[in-house]
């Protein structure tokens, strides 16, 4: 069942000063995504990849072109940025349970539990009363994850931190995305890694400037997905493949006179 | 050694230090005095200060009372005014385009040079020290509590906006608590600066009569050249100023405490290690 669907999504923004010229960011996007996918989106700087994100966020509106979300969507959105967005002055408790408190159900006595449960699945139980300042980048990133929406958007959210945490946070992220019971979760995913997109998705498109998918490689590999499979010939050969529509999207770009 | 320990040490060490070193300061103070024979005319020894501050006590205390009340009442004027005016300009641009020139001048305008204006305008002495307090207090306050307003993280605003939350919402959860750092900062400036503006404004306004601050104790005291009551006034003064930057940092650390400790010094830090707020 699709869950979301853009259909020649296009977003311009204005020039920053009168005089200069519009940026296109989005020249036309098609993309569906199903219950159930893991949607990596890969591409150099400024092909519009997080413009994407935000349009399906609903964050920003598209200039034209049809952007669908299953009924109720909306409701059921979570975002992941770079810099794990949790608010300073409260504690890691109060920032996961900030969704429900948006829609009035925190506090309250099953949000406490469900957002105890999903602490401990996550393994922050016992920083639950502690503050983002006093967490290290990649409890940050955890805590961030904590609550499970239908549909994750995650903006590069392992970007700045180090490949070892990264390594474990990726692995972390598809436990929590693919719960072996239940439903699978689904997620799109902004990333500027080859091998985070083959080791996470079950289908990576790459875009190239300005604003357009150019390839889409689906990656046949059955969940869970364990770090050694890594070292297999079919991941190799997959990130090769990938590499390569990347590089032939990097040179499709050149020249378009757009700016990042 | 303990963290536990270490902290009561560091705790114990940012009081003791600064005592220590005012009273050294006082201690050479009154030696010099002594020791060269100043005249109490020219400048009294801490010791004489003292006593005078305890022999006028009578006429200093009312004063002292009128100077404290009208400068936390300019201090809370400026609070109100300040946040008002900050939450206005946050969510207008054209207001604070409107507006922001108003706010400059009062911040650029010497209080000397409009305190008698404004006494002639308003006949009211009281009235004018509290204007001229307010004047001086009220820009760190706005300026601070914009920077603030403006400071939230555009994620978490995102965030925000992702979760569909009102602006009540937002106000309440986001912005509020994202800019109260700011704002105490601010707040802390402007307490200083409304007791200044409190001294100043009654300086120039010329307040007569009974209910008169310590400005007025300081000028008459110097027009008798009671050298030592000058300084024991003048010593009010400073212990009030002193006072209310403690008291106002005391607040900003129990309503920011953990969370500004963590901030300072990460994950790897030690907790509550002493050092100045923010």
């Amino acid at each position: 069942m699709a869950l979301l669907r853009l259909q020649g999504l296009q977003r311009h923004f204005p020039g920053s000063a009168p005089g200069l010229p519009t940026r296109v960011a989005l020249a036309g996007v098609d993309l569906a995504v199903r219950e159930g996918e893991v949607v990596s989106l890969l591409g150099p700087s400024g092909c519009g990849k997080s413009t994407v994100l935000r349009l399906v966020a609903g964050l920003d509106r598209p200039t034209a072109g049809q952007l669908w979300r299953a009924p109720g969507l909306d409701q059921a959105l979570g975002m992941v940025f770079q810099d794990a967005a949790l608010m300073p002055w409260a504690t890691v408790r109060e920032n996961v349970a900030l969704p429900l408190r948006l829609r009035g159900r925190w506090p309250g006595h099953q949000a406490a539990t469900e957002v105890d449960d999903a602490l401990r699945l996550v393994g922050l139980a016992d920083a639950a009363q502690a503050l983002p300042g006093e967490l290290s980048g990649g409890m940050k990133m955890r805590a961030s994850l904590v609550v499970r929406p239908r549909v994750w958007l995650l903006d590069e959210p392992f970007g700045a931190l180090d490949e070892i945490t990264r390594f474990a946070l990726n692995q972390a992220l598809l436990d929590l995305c693919r719960p072996t019971a239940g439903a699978p979760g689904t997620a799109l995913f902004v990333t500027h890694s080859v091998y985070e997109a083959v080791y996470l998705s079950t289908r990576v498109v790459v875009m190239a400037r300005p604003g357009r998918v150019t390839d889409e490689i689906a990656i046949d590999a059955p969940y869970p997905r364990r770090p050694d499979w890594r070292g297999t010939a079919q991941f190799n050969a997959l990130c090769v493949q990938v590499s390569q529509a990347l590089q032939r999207a990097a040179e499709a770009g050149v020249g378009m006179g757009v700016a990042a | 050694m303990s963290a536990g320990l270490r902290t009561r040490m560091a705790a114990a060490a940012g009081v003791a230090i600064p005592m220590a070193a005012v009273l050294l300061f006082l201690a050479g103070w009154e030696a010099a005095v002594r020791h060269w024979a100043i005249p109490a005319y020219l400048l009294p020894a801490p010791s004489r200060i003292a006593s005078t501050l305890w022999a006028e006590r009578a006429g200093l205390l009312p004063s002292w009372w009128i100077t404290l009340r009208i400068t936390l009442s300019a201090l809370g004027l400026a609070v109100v005014s300040g946040v008002g005016l900050a939450s206005l300009f946050a969510l207008s641009r054209t207001a604070e385009r409107a507006l922001s020139p108003f706010t400059v001048v009062l911040q650029v305008t010497p209080v000397i040079a409009v305190a008698p204006l404004i006494m002639i305008v308003t006949d009211d002495p009281p009235l004018t020290v509290l204007l001229c307090a307010w004047i001086v207090a009220f820009f760190p306050v706005v300026a601070n509590t914009l920077t603030g307003l403006r400071s939230v993280d555009p994620h978490l605003r995102d965030l925000f906006r992702l979760h569909r939350a009102s602006r009540w919402q937002t106000l309440r959860w986001l912005l509020v608590p994202g800019a109260l750092p700011h704002f105490f900062s601010g707040l802390k400036v402007a307490g200083g600066l409304a007791l200044i503006g409190a001294v100043v404004g009654e300086f120039t306004a010329g307040a007569a009569g009974r209910d008169t601050g310590l400005a007025s104790r300081i000028l008459e005291a110097m027009f008798r050249t009671e050298i030592p009551k000058m300084f024991a006034a003048l010593s009010l003064v400073l212990a009030t100023g002193v006072g209310l930057h403690a008291a106002l940092g005391a607040l900003s650390r129990a309503v920011l405490g953990r969370w500004h400790a963590s901030e300072r010094d990460g994950p790897a830090g030690p907790a509550g290690a002493m050092g100045p707020g923010r």
